[in-house]
């Protein structure tokens, strides 16, 4: 039976990054044009699925029935379907009162017969249960807040095995929207630093360096810090998710 | 007739066996849920609500209080329960629906499939755990 998207078992067990998850990134990065963290990729992947897992839903059961949600009472004929089991679907054959009040409290219990099993599901009960949300109430941001940390690494690992990507610490972004950050650029950067005497981040050199100024700020500071971190003259003296730069000759 | 039990071979509780061997599968679940005895319980079926899917089942009063007091809880089955006595607990709490040496890797984290089928193929003599032979698996 698959776990419900709504489980622990389902983003802690089950989660590996699918090929639609990656095409969801890829349109999500080519819509806000900069860097993300991978966090918020993570993020976006969660409600990705949790979208999908509607959109699957609400084909499913058009024209199948109600949703079994066993805080719901049926009636004899109903059609069912039942998402918690893979979305197979059954009419109601029989209810019944509850035998066991001592334990549950008033109840009733209807016979289904699914996949040529006749089967009871609970119904109208009014104790806290896994089903009693119903999938359709699944909240996107609450899930995301949930696991978007859990699948982080899970994600991080496929995409760093990824040539689409590039990313310098906790900034991903597609190499595509990378601004061209050319020699010229470069020679040009290590003057910036040899005339200022001291470290500078990228945002402080990039005013005096003509790259893509079509591409966001943050982009055009990745792509400089991208290149500078591969060009043997520059050493980065700050954070990896904060680069100070100076030049290497200088001590 | 004998079949080659393999990791994938389901088993289940048979609950004849105890019968006939003069055992109590009562004594055993009311040990799990601190009952002096089981003496007072009735034979009444009662219903059983899956945690999971709510599906009911009509099952021993006995054994509803296991699970609905003691199954699926992390203290059920310890990494000190005993491994014949964990394979046991196992099957209750899945309400003796058959389960496989790989599905009881999955549940108790323990040991691995290959020791858990040897273990399971020596139960029966200890708690009447046989190979569900006549079970189709879905």
């Amino acid at each position: 039976m698959p776990n419900r998207i709504d489980s622990a078992e389902y983003w802690i067990e089950d989660f590996e990054p699918s090929g639609d998850d990656l095409e969801a990134l890829y349109a999500h990065m080519l819509d806000v044009l900069q860097p993300a963290t991978m966090v918020a990729l993570a993020a976006t992947v969660v409600r990705r699925r949790v979208a999908a897992a509607l959109a699957a839903q609400a084909v499913n059961t058009k024209g199948d029935g109600a949703v079994y949600v066993p805080v719901n009472r049926f009636e004899v004929g109903q059609k069912l379907v039942f998402p918690a089991l893979g979305g197979v679907n059954g009419k109601v054959e029989a209810v019944r009162p509850g035998n066991n009040p001592g334990q549950y409290g008033g109840y009733d219990v209807i016979a289904v017969t699914l996949d040529g099993r006749r089967r009871e599901f609970a119904a109208g009960i009014g104790f806290p249960h896994e089903l009693a949300q119903a999938i359709g109430d699944l909240d996107a941001d609450a899930l995301s807040d949930k696991w978007s940390r859990v699948i982080e690494p899970r994600l991080r690992e496929r995409m760093g095995g990824d040539g689409e990507w590039s990313n310098l610490g906790d900034r991903w972004i597609l190499k595509s929207l990378l601004p061209e950050v050319n020699t010229g650029h470069r020679n040009l950067a290590e003057a910036i630093l040899m005339l200022a005497g001291e470290p500078l981040p990228a945002k402080k050199i990039l005013k005096d360096l003509d790259v893509d100024k079509s591409a966001a700020e943050a982009t055009r500071e990745l792509g400089l810090d991208l290149a500078l971190s591969t060009d043997k003259r520059f050493r980065n003296v700050g954070a990896i998710e904060a680069p100070l730069w100076t030049l290497a000759t200088l001590g | 007739m004998h079949t080659i039990a393999t990791i994938h071979t389901p088993f289940h509780i048979d609950l004849q066996w105890w019968a006939s061997h003069g055992r109590n599968l009562g004594r055993f679940l009311a040990e799990i849920v601190g009952a002096e005895d089981d003496s007072r319980a009735t034979n009444t079926a009662v219903d059983f609500i899956h945690p999971r899917t709510a599906e009911v089942r009509q099952i021993d009063p006995l054994w509803a209080r296991v699970l609905t007091e003691r199954a699926y809880q992390p203290d059920y089955i310890t990494p000190s329960t005993p491994l014949t006595n964990a394979l046991l607990r196992a099957l209750v709490e899945n309400v003796n629906e058959p389960m496989t040496a790989v599905e009881m890797h999955r549940r108790l984290n323990r040991s691995n499939p290959e020791t858990l089928l040897r273990v399971l193929k020596t139960a029966r003599t200890e708690y009447g755990i046989v190979p569900a032979e006549n079970v189709a698996r879905q």
